[in-house]
C-alpha cells in the first residue's frame, strides 16, 4: 500500500516537472514572432504593378485572427476579361525590380504539386480562381486555412499575382497542369504589406 | 538560415533598389543599394509601419515603431526601430547605401518584410534639431519615394 503511494507521488512529481520544463522550453524558443511580439493580424495589397500594360485595378484586405486561425481574404478587382477565370496564387518573392515576372514560382515551401484551395496536396500559394462579371469585376471572398500571416507559411512580402487564363487546379493532364495550373501570363501583382 | 529582402522605390523624380541582408535571426541586417534622382545633401531614410502606397507614400504611416519611442538617430538606444538615419546623395543625385543595423531584423517583433522604405526631401535631424518634429519624424520632410519591402531568394 505503501509502496503504490510512493510509486504514485512519485510519476506525478515527475509528471509535474515534464509539464514545467515543457512550459519553460515552449515559451523560451517557442515561435517568437507569434508569441513574443508584436502579432500581424492584418496585411493588405494594391495591384500597382503591371496595371499599365494590363489596366487591372484594385486592392485586397487580408486579415487573421490568431497565427492558428483561417485567413479572409476580401477585395475587389477591375479590368478583367469580363465572364473569365483568373488563376489567383501567391507567388515566392516579392521582388518586384522586373515587375511581376521576377516574383518567382508559386509560394511552395513544402515542394508539393500544383492544385486547388481545398486539396491536401497543393502549394501553399494556390488560391484557384477568381471569376470577372460581364463587366470584367471580380468580387473576391475567400477563407482559406493554408496561408498565414505569421509562421513558416506567411505570405507578408511574398506577392498576389492574376494570372491570364484560367488555373485548371492541377488537373489539366499535362506538366504544366501539376505546376502552375496552365494559368498563363501574370497580368497584375502586388507585394503583401502590414496593415 | 539567412534571409534576404528587396524593395524597389518609386517616386515622381526618385527611384532606387535597397537590399536587406541578414545571415540568420539575433544578427546585423546589411542594408545596401542606391537610390537615384535626388538632390544633393542628405535625406531621410526609414522603414514606415504599413506595406501600404495606396495614396502615395502616405499610406505607409509613422516611423515603424513598436515599441513606442522616440525618433533618434540608428547609432542611438532611444530610436525606432525604423530609424535608418539619412542618405548622401552626391551631386549627380546618387545616393549609395551600404549600412548595417542591428534593430531592423528580418524575423521576429522587428521585422521590416512588408514595410515599407521611405526616402525624405530633407536631412533626418536625429531627434537633436530642436524642431517640434524633431522628436517624432527628425522633420524629414515630404516622401519622395517609396516602396513595399519584398522577401526576396535568400
Amino acid at each position: 500500500m505503501k509502496m503504490r503511494t510512493v510509486a504514485v507521488v512519485g510519476v506525478l512529481s515527475a509528471l509535474c516537472v515534464a509539464i514545467i520544463i515543457a512550459v519553460v522550453v515552449t515559451s523560451v524558443s517557442g515561435a517568437p514572432a507569434a508569441q513574443t511580439g508584436v502579432v500581424v493580424t492584418k496585411a493588405y495589397v494594391l495591384f500597382n504593378i503591371g496595371v499599365d500594360k494590363s489596366g487591372i485595378v484594385g486592392s485586397l484586405d487580408l486579415s487573421q485572427d490568431e497565427p492558428s486561425s483561417p485567413v479572409k481574404i476580401n477585395g475587389t478587382l477591375t479590368g478583367l476579361t469580363p465572364k473569365g477565370q483568373h488563376g489567383f496564387h501567391v507567388h515566392e518573392s516579392g521582388d518586384i525590380r522586373g515587375g511581376c515576372a521576377s516574383t518567382r514560382g508559386h509560394f511552395n515551401p513544402k515542394m508539393l504539386t500544383h492544385g486547388a484551395p481545398g486539396d491536401e496536396t497543393r502549394h501553399v500559394g494556390d488560391l484557384g480562381n477568381i471569376m470577372a462579371d460581364d463587366k470584367g469585376v471580380a468580387v473576391i471572398n475567400i477563407t482559406d486555412r493554408m496561408i498565414s500571416l505569421t509562421g513558416d507559411n506567411s505570405v507578408l512580402g511574398r506577392a498576389f499575382i492574376v494570372h491570364e487564363k484560367e488555373d485548371d487546379l492541377g488537373k489539366g493532364g499535362d506538366d504544366g497542369s501539376k505546376k502552375t495550373g496552365n494559368a498563363g501570363g501574370r497580368l497584375a501583382c502586388g507585394i503583401i504589406g502590414v496593415a | 538560415m539567412p534571409q534576404k529582402a528587396v524593395c524597389v522605390l518609386k517616386g515622381d523624380k526618385v527611384q532606387g533598389t535597397v537590399w536587406f541582408n541578414q545571415e540568420a535571426e539575433g544578427k546585423p541586417v546589411a542594408v545596401t543599394g542606391e537610390i537615384k534622382g535626388l538632390g544633393a545633401g542628405l535625406h531621410g531614410f526609414h522603414v514606415h509601419e504599413f506595406g501600404d502606397t495606396t495614396d502615395g507614400c502616405t499610406s505607409a504611416g509613422p516611423h515603424f515603431n513598436p515599441k513606442g519611442k522616440t525618433h533618434g538617430g540608428p547609432g542611438d538606444a532611444e530610436r525606432h526601430v525604423g530609424d535608418l538615419g539619412n542618405v548622401t546623395a552626391g551631386g549627380d543625385g546618387v545616393a549609395k547605401i551600404d549600412v548595417k543595423d542591428s534593430l531592423i531584423s528580418l524575423f521576429g517583433e522587428n521585422n521590416v518584410v512588408g514595410r515599407t522604405m521611405v526616402v525624405h526631401a530633407d536631412p533626418d535631424d536625429l531627434g537633436k534639431g530642436g524642431h517640434e518634429l524633431s522628436k517624432t519624424t527628425g522633420n524629414a520632410g515630404a516622401r519622395v519615394a517609396c516602396g513595399v519591402i519584398g522577401l526576396a531568394k535568400a
